[in-house]
């Protein structure tokens, strides 16, 4: 066959109304699996399994025996599903003016799905709690991890080198090596939620003792954010190979640490949420929670927040609904603690950079002006036939 | 919070059996009472501040009724009650309430559990015929409430749903013991009857008098001690006794807290009891003389009824003019008419008619004058039902659709119109049984889920929803959406079951059915997809993402994806008539599970939506609609052919 054949036949086959309709079977397919799996594995475990991936192994239940069966993941049918989009669209779609709203609704579509994927691969998202009077630059991702070391022997200031941890495909034994460390790290052994704890002499473990500390495995919480990992991490000195084994546990923010001493110079190893430095401070000077009378039920959250850049202040609201936008980064109102016991009120703002932020809605008025044009001419259409008859 | 409403409902409960006793003892034996609809209209109108929005004292009466009674009048010794006279009942004559059967016991294993034999499987009971088992009630829902949700088993539900009917029947029968005589409590000489404010005055009169007195000097150091400490304690109860009114905040007050909120309105105790921190320009010295008199005077019989409404009169003239009913007043009269006019319930009564009607003329399929006539008398419950919903946004203030049961109305109000519609394009009345049948089935619907959740179909909203541009975008679109899609499968249905039992064989007919089903799937991926869209913009302003595989969006994206799946496959000819039967067909199913089914999951950040219950009747819908998939299917593929085969043959 010649290059052109091939080409030809990869071209009727991804502009085929039978690819579509086999990838929307599967996007429904894995949608239906995936809410109804949420209840067994959480929101971030369903997520990376059936929305975040090329493929998966979906198991069947037969007695006792787990029947895998291959699927596609979400992730692949809709990288399938732009192409299908985009050649059939050039192939089934003459370009007449009266499908002007198909190509309209059509490209949105496509729109949708490359912002969606721009947002997959480039957005990051997190959170920042702030109490009342309190400010900060920096805000914490929900489900990443990050090891850093720091060192500390320069008086003036310290070198961080961080690492992200990946706990889904973290191999035992792999090693961080950096030039500018005077020591590699091996990963011996991680659990992803887990506590610390010292082994007493009234009962035996399998796990490993260190320092008379073991890494006690807890279940793994559906709820993502509430697992709290721990690894073993061997440091080996690069020149006279001694070793030295230690448990980090993580810690939501970065104050519990690990001192190790290397050739005389002390080092800090944390296991904490990765986090991002936001070019400005964020200070709450005040939050509002209003109550619908005689209930303990919210009607209304709102924040006053005043943004500090270069010395100039900027004082803003953020409340449901009405995040606040600023150089690429949005705060909204996600959370609200009071803790009556000290009379101190906490917002916690969800803080995302998202590049595609308004494709959305672009692609959103879009396909409505699309779908309005289509309809609105088919309707017309249909009217004067039936009225001919 | 929690040890308060406690303490307050053991109060309630130690004196409800010797203040039943005392009343008793005062008032007649009659066990029924009549209201004129006059006096009926003046409490009813009555505004309250309850469950944190401003309502109608018949609003708040309505629901308790149909909670504990499951239905909203009763009817008792030959004389039926409408929710709020049988309100004046409980708050006016208890001893009368008490002995009317309106505890609704769905099962007898309820009450056997609790040593009460010879009950029916399914009954209603009277407070007073209940009350020995009430300790124990109390305490079992107390330990059933401390075990997890999905751990609960129905009879632990329906145990825990006696409890809390019994619970509110109790706060509320006891609201006016405040102006009632006491029973005697004291070694003090405070056993004469007395009132709770006129034994208040009276301790504190004699705390004044005791004080200065030579005689309360000259007694011992103990005695005095005693005296006084008795004086506390018969002072306490006065104040207990008038702190039973602390649910029924009925005295406006304006103005936001220190904190910003709303300000609760005043009770009938702080009236009583603190009126010095009301800064309102009540007389409070005239509603409090009022309940006295009223409460004081009460005969039981005919006579009573100018007492009521002195005492009703009282209270408009107090609370009518206060300047925050300015913007009230009209929304509380209002409710009062919408649960009068009985909308919803008279719809559907009408959505029945229809459907015998249509039902019957068939028999004379030709004839026009009926079909007008049908055509006619449907538009009647589509009209009162979009009423229902244009009532509700102007008492609520904001757009139709945001709890399930607000979907419920709308999306049967849309399907009315829809098939008004294309009953009017097409004429063949398929539309029109459509609609009468839809409409039927979704306000009964509406009215099991109200009467399952027993609370206010209008309460408020959570902050996240409280978004008046969202709701009518977003919400109303998507449901929409709904109601095309459950539309289609409708037609679907009537396809399938011409077909299988060959109702009629001209294929004018079924094109007819396909030629509906398009259009109307159509309409469905329109709003389904725009209203998904407006979702995921929605959730990108709230909680910063624009699509976070919640279950409720998810159930959205299918509906969309199925739709597209149709329209497709259509386009491309991989389905033609059967196909698009089948696959709207299905369809219906993802509209249902989408709308209810994962509410089911019990996860999301969709909390709006979660209900009881309803799953055991999902997974029947989806049975039934599985076993109609599989009749269509083999109509099609092994009888249709081989009937024709033999039509075939037998021809000449």
């Amino acid at each position: 066959m010649t290059l052109k054949g091939i080409f030809q036949k990869l071209y009727v086959f991804f502009a085929s109304y039978y690819l579509s309709c086999i990838l929307f079977f599967f996007l429904f397919l894995l949608i239906t699996l995936g809410t109804l799996d949420q209840v067994n594995l959480g929101l971030y475990d369903t997520q990376k399994k059936y929305f975040d991936s090329l493929y998966l192994f979906y198991e069947i239940p037969i007695g006792s025996f787990q029947l895998p069966i291959l699927l596609p993941g979400v992730y692949l049918v809709l990288f399938l599903l732009f192409i299908n989009t985009l050649v059939g669209t050039i192939k089934h779609i003459p370009p007449r003016k009266e499908k002007i709203g198909i190509y309209i609704i059509h490209f949105s579509i496509l729109l949708l799905l490359a912002g969606s994927f721009v947002t997959f691969k480039l957005a990051y998202d997190g959170q920042l709690t702030l109490e009342e009077g309190q400010s900060s630059s920096r805000f914490y991702s929900y489900h990443d991890w990050q090891l850093s070391i720091i060192d500390t022997s320069n008086p003036q200031t310290d070198t961080v080198y961080s690492f992200d941890v990946d706990f889904e495909n973290q191999l035992n034994n792999q090693a961080i090596n950096l030039k500018e460390l005077p020591f590699t790290i091996t990963v011996d052994d991680y659990a992803r939620n887990a506590r610390v704890l010292p082994k007493g002499p009234m009962f035996e473990t399998k796990e490993k003792i260190i320092n008379g500390f073991f890494v006690s495995r807890e279940e793994i919480s559906k709820t993502n954010e509430q697992n709290i990992p721990a690894i073993i991490l061997t440091f080996i000195n690069k020149t006279n190979q001694t070793q030295e084994t230690q448990i980090v546990f993580g810690a939501t923010e970065p104050k519990s640490s690990l001192q190790i001493n290397v050739d005389n110079k002390i080092y800090i190893v944390r296991l904490h949420k990765k986090s991002w430095e936001l070019p400005f401070m964020v200070t709450l000077d005040k939050i509002e929670r209003d109550l619908y009378p005689g209930t303990m039920q919210a009607k209304a959250y709102r924040s006053f927040i005043r943004k500090t850049e270069n010395n100039i202040e900027e004082k803003k609201e953020i409340y449901m609904n009405h995040p606040y936008r600023y150089d690429g980064y949005i705060f909204f109102q996600s959370g609200f603690m009071d803790d009556p016991n000290t009379n101190s009120k906490a917002s916690t703002f969800a803080v995302m950079k998202n590049p595609t932020d308004h494709v959305p809605l672009i692609a959103c008025l879009l396909i409505s002006l699309g779908l309005a044009i289509h309809f609105l001419m088919k309707l017309i259409k249909f009217l004067n036939r039936e009225k001919l008859k | 919070m929690k040890l308060i409403f406690l303490t307050i409902l053991f109060f309630l409960f130690s004196f409800s059996l010797f203040s039943q006793e005392h009343l008793e003892e005062k008032e007649t034996k009659n066990n029924t009472m009549k209201f004129s609809p006059e006096l009926v209209r003046a409490f009813e109108t009555l505004p309250i501040q309850n469950e944190g929005r401003i309502k109608p004292l018949n609003t708040f009466a309505s629901v308790l009724l149909l909670k504990i009674n499951g239905k909203r009048t009763i009817r008792d010794s030959g004389v039926s009650y409408s929710p709020m006279q049988w309100l004046l009942l409980v708050l006016f004559y208890p001893q009368i309430a008490n002995e009317q059967k309106i505890f609704l016991v769905d099962n007898n294993e309820v009450l056997e559990n609790f040593g009460y034999r010879d009950s029916k499987p399914r009954d209603r009971y009277s407070f007073n015929q209940l009350l020995p088992l009430i300790d124990d009630l109390f305490e079992k829902a107390d330990s059933i409430n401390r075990i997890e949700r999905d751990k609960q088993t129905t009879l632990d539900t329906q145990i825990v749903a006696l409890a809390s009917a019994l619970k509110e029947y109790l706060i509320v029968s006891h609201t006016l013991d405040g102006f009632r005589p006491m029973p005697k409590i004291s070694q003090l000489g405070v056993e004469e009857n007395l009132a709770p404010r006129t034994a208040l005055t009276m301790i504190e009169t004699a705390r004044k008098q005791l004080g200065s007195t030579p005689q309360m000097q000259n007694l011992p150091e103990e005695t005095q001690k005693t005296v006084l400490a008795e004086l506390e304690r018969v002072s306490q109860t006065a104040q207990h006794y008038l702190q039973l009114s602390d649910w029924l905040k009925i005295f406006p007050i304006s103005g936001k807290d220190e904190e910003g909120k709303d300000k609760e309105w005043a009770t009938l105790s702080e009236i009583a009891l603190a009126p010095q921190t009301i800064k309102e320009p009540y007389d409070f010295e005239s509603i409090l003389q009022a309940f006295e008199t009223t409460i004081k005077n009460l005969k039981s019989n005919e006579s009573d009824v100018n007492q009521l409404i002195t005492l009703s009169t009282t209270l408009h003239e107090q609370i009518d003019h206060h300047p925050l009913m300015k913007d009230h007043s009209y929304k509380v009269l209002l409710e009062v008419s919408y649960y009068h006019w009985n909308l919803i319930y008279n719809s559907l009564i009408l959505f029945v008619l229809v459907f015998l009607s249509i039902s019957l003329s068939f028999v004379k399929p030709n004839a026009q004058a009926w079909y007008k006539f049908n055509f006619l008398l449907l538009t009647i419950p589509v009209f009162l039902l979009s009423f229902a919903i244009v009532l509700r946004i102007q008492i609520l203030g904001r757009p139709p659709v945001a709890t399930l049961y607000e979907t419920i109305l709308f999306i049967t109000a849309v399907i009315g119109i829809i098939s008004l519609y294309v009953e009017r394009i097409y004429g063949n009345k398929l539309a029109l049984y459509a609609a009468s049948i839809i409409g039927a089935s979704g306000l009964f619907l509406s009215y099991r889920y109200e009467l399952s959740e027993g609370t206010d179909t209008m309460g408020n909203l959570a902050a996240v929803l409280n978004s008046n541009f969202w709701l009518a975008s977003h919400v109303t679109t998507i449901t929409i959406g709904y109601s095309a899609g459950l539309l289609a499968a409708f037609f679907a249905h009537i396809y399938i079951f011409s077909k299988v039992f060959r109702t009629t064989t001209n294929p004018k007919f079924f094109s007819e059915i396909k030629r509906i089903i398009y259009g109307v799937i159509c309409f469905c991926s329109i709003f389904s997809i725009i209203g998904t869209i407006l979702g995921g913009i929605w959730a990108n302003y709230s909680w910063g993402r624009f699509w976070g595989w919640d279950p409720k969006e998810n159930g959205a994206l299918a509906i969309v994806l199925w739709c597209l799946l149709i329209l497709h496959a259509r386009m491309g000819g991989i389905i033609r008539e059967f196909g698009l039967v089948v696959l709207s067909l299905i369809g219906g199913v993802v509209v249902v599970a989408s709308w209810w089914g994962v509410n089911q999951l019990g996860i999301g950040l969709h909390s709006y939506g979660f209900t009881n219950g309803a799953k055991q009747a999902l997974l029947i819908f989806g049975y039934i609609e599985g076993m109609i998939l599989l009749i269509a299917i083999v109509h099609h593929y092994f009888i249709e052919p081989h009937t024709k085969q033999q039509t075939q043959n037998t021809q000449p």
